[in-house]
Order: C-alpha cells, then sequence, then structure tokens
C-alpha cells in the first residue's frame, strides 16, 4: 500500500499544484469589510478592517503568522474613500474612521494606538489617510459643502484647503476619492461624483489632480 | 467617466485603477471587464511592475490577480470568493500578498510567491492549469510550511523540511501542491 501512496500523491501535486498559499486571516471579520494592507517602515505588512463586533482591527503579519489588535469600536462609512488605513516611513501606523459619531485618527506609535479627533471633523464625518517620504501625515475628505478638501499637518496642527470643486446637476448624488502622496511629497487626489435623476444615474465627473507647490493642477478630467 | 478604485505612489508619480464602462483599468489600460461595483487594490513591486488585485462584481466572486511585463496576464485566486473589500501589497521576501473580504467568511490572505514569472499560455480561451512549483526561501516562508501537511515524493511525512521537492496540503483542503525549498 505504501508504494502507491507516493506516485498518487505525485499525480495529485502535478494536477492541482497552485502557486498560492490561501489562508483564513480572521474568521471575525464582518462581512464585506472594507480592507487595506500596508507594508511598514520594518517590512510588515497590516491589513485593517473591521469586525462583526464592530471593532476596528489590524492584522499584522509577521513570522509566525497573523497578530490581530483591536483599535477602537467604529466603523469606516464608506469603502469608496481610500485610504483609511497608512504607514510612515519612520514606523506609524495611522487609522481614519468614525467613531462614537464622529471622525477620528489612531496611531500606532511604538506599540499603543493613540486616538484624537479628526481635526476636521466639524466639516466631514471622515477622511482619507497618507504619509508622505517625510513622515508627514495628508488627508483629504468633501466637506458639507461638497467641495473636495485636502490638508496635512504642521508642527502647529492641521491645515487644510480646497482643491476641487465638480459638477453635481442634480440633488440624488455621491462622491468618490482616492489619495495619496508621490515620493517627491506632492499630494495627488482622484475625484469623483455622480448624481441621479432617478431611476438612473444621469451624469458623473471624474478629475486626476495634484499638488505643484502652491495650487492644485488637474491631469485630466 | 472613471470611478476611483485604488491611487497609490509609482515612481515620482502615481499609478491608479478605476472602473469605467465595465472595464477595470490601470493606468487608462484595460486590463478585464468587470461590473460597475467591483472592487480593487493596487501595488507597484521594485522594478516597477504592476500588480493588480480585485474582485470582478460586488456579489460574492472569487478574486482575480493581475500583473503587467510586455503584456497584462490575469489569474483566477484559488480558494474562497471575496466581496466588499481587497488590497494588494508585497512582502519583504518578494511574495505578492492579497487580502480581501467575504460575504461570511472573514478575512483571507492569498500569498504567491512566484506568481510574477510569466508562463505563456496557447490563447485567452484555453488556458492549462498552472503546474509551476512554488519555490520557498528564507526563514520565514520555510516557517510557513509548519502550518501545512508535508509529504516528500516518496509520500512519506516530512515535519522539519530541507532543501529540495515536497508537496503540500493546507489545512483541511484536499488540495495539493508542489513546493521547492532553497536555502
Amino acid at each position: 500500500m505504501k508504494n502507491v501512496v507516493g506516485p498518487v500523491l505525485l499525480l495529485a501535486a502535478l494536477a492541482l499544484s497552485q502557486d498560492w498559499i490561501v489562508e483564513q486571516v480572521d474568521p471575525t471579520a464582518a462581512a464585506a469589510s472594507p480592507v487595506e494592507l500596508v507594508k511598514a517602515a520594518d517590512g510588515r505588512l497590516w491589513a485593517c478592517y473591521r469586525t462583526a463586533a464592530g471593532f476596528m482591527r489590524a492584522a499584522c503579519l509577521g513570522d509566525s503568522g497573523w497578530s490581530l489588535t483591536d483599535i477602537c469600536w467604529g466603523y469606516v462609512p464608506t469603502n469608496v474613500w481610500r485610504p483609511f488605513f497608512a504607514a510612515s516611513p519612520h514606523g506609524e501606523l495611522c487609522l481614519s474612521c468614525v467613531t462614537g459619531d464622529s471622525g477620528w485618527l489612531f496611531r500606532l506609535v511604538g506599540d499603543s494606538w493613540q486616538g484624537e479627533p479628526y481635526s476636521f471633523a466639524a466639516r466631514a464625518m471622515c477622511g482619507t489617510v497618507a504619509y508622505d517620504t517625510a513622515g508627514r501625515l495628508h488627508t483629504a475628505f468633501v466637506d458639507t459643502a461638497g467641495d473636495f478638501c485636502a490638508g496635512h499637518e504642521t508642527d502647529s496642527g492641521w491645515t487644510a484647503g480646497f482643491v476641487a470643486r465638480l459638477s453635481i446637476e442634480g440633488p440624488d448624488h455621491g462622491d468618490a476619492a482616492c489619495f495619496t502622496v508621490a515620493p517627491d511629497c506632492r499630494p495627488w487626489y482622484f475625484a469623483y461624483v455622480w448624481w441621479m435623476k432617478p431611476p438612473q444615474l444621469w451624469g458623473e465627473e471624474a478629475s486626476l489632480m495634484h499638488f505643484s507647490g502652491d495650487s492644485w493642477t488637474t491631469v485630466w478630467n | 467617466m472613471p470611478i476611483p478604485l485604488a491611487l497609490v505612489p509609482r515612481g515620482d508619480s502615481v499609478g491608479y485603477v478605476s472602473l469605467g464602462d465595465g472595464v477595470l483599468l490601470c493606468d487608462s489600460e484595460v486590463v478585464a471587464s468587470v461590473a460597475d461595483n467591483s472592487v480593487a487594490g493596487l501595488a507597484y513591486t521594485a522594478e516597477d511592475v504592476p500588480l493588480l488585485a480585485w474582485v470582478p462584481r460586488g456579489l460574492s466572486a472569487r478574486p482575480y490577480f493581475a500583473f503587467k511585463t510586455d503584456r497584462w496576464r490575469t489569474r483566477r485566486l484559488p480558494g474562497q470568493t471575496g466581496m466588499g473589500g481587497i488590497d494588494i501589497e508585497t512582502s519583504s521576501d518578494n511574495e505578492v500578498v492579497i487580502v480581501f473580504s467575504t460575504q461570511g467568511a472573514g478575512l483571507w490572505c492569498a500569498m504567491g510567491t512566484d506568481v510574477l514569472e510569466v508562463r505563456e499560455t496557447p490563447s485567452a480561451e484555453v488556458r492549462t492549469p498552472d503546474r509551476g512549483p512554488t519555490v520557498l526561501s528564507g526563514a520565514s516562508s520555510v516557517r510557513r510550511l509548519a502550518s501545512c501537511v508535508l509529504f516528500d515524493a516518496t509520500g512519506r511525512r516530512v515535519t522539519v523540511p530541507r532543501a529540495g521537492v515536497y508537496f503540500v496540503r493546507e489545512g483541511r483542503s484536499s488540495e495539493v501542491r508542489r513546493v521547492v525549498v532553497v536555502r
């Protein structure tokens, strides 16, 4: 019997071999949770997502597998504003989410997650986060007037300004955006709006923009 | 009009993934046909190879992975169906790592160790099974084998893999992979 196992296994391996190892990280993650995956300065990978119990959780992939840490009770209001989780080149991680009824930032400094109110919570429920190569934290959000805005942290606090207003021609509308900072420290913004005349999508507009030093420049729209 | 799905640093500029008119675009190039509510993640290797992962429709579906060398090459991930969120990065061992949400089975991770190897197929319609081995090098990769059931070519169980060719059965799965351990 033993003589048969080897060849059978070999044939099975040749028929079914794959390049991927697929494993479950966390069975308690919320259904269809938004998820971000970032590489920290030390090379470790971190995933951030929401659990079914309502916590924002970070999963870190180390040599012995995934380790899970709850950051806060909260949620990400949409999966079309990204990223909500970022890694700095100096070892800091940052999560932007809603906890309670307003926006918060949670930063991993050393071994502990430290929360602070989102500085633009009066203008937006929540925003995206991204670090530049110097380790400075940037954010993007859409304010209550529908303007796309961006800001960054300074030595004396946060500052933010207007980026663009995309035309919306109907009361039933929505927005989405992706935001990042290029290696030359210029922030980039990919903004999108849509509007409906029910029951159908009536119009949409998108724009890719970057900050050129003193103003936002449209690459295309 | 393209809907933004991901925007990441690339060289001195950025790369992006968007969705428009039923197609997934990476830096304005068409990668695949998808539904209007797809989600995607984007990363670049140190050699500037774009890596893309996406769930092709908002309802539960097996995630896809694509990368571009001379042209876009697409692979469907084995195992779980995804839904809601997906993202991609490279590990410090240069593995491709994809995490994705599911409808009710939690968060999953797919790690590909030699998935950027170019293997030509006769045509997009007639694809043969991917029979290339997974090549593991480095202590962390080999340590991950400890969670798998490992056999050598004669069918004997192996608990401490050294350099050589092995066959892996992961967890309760019936799928078997060929693995080459390189020291």
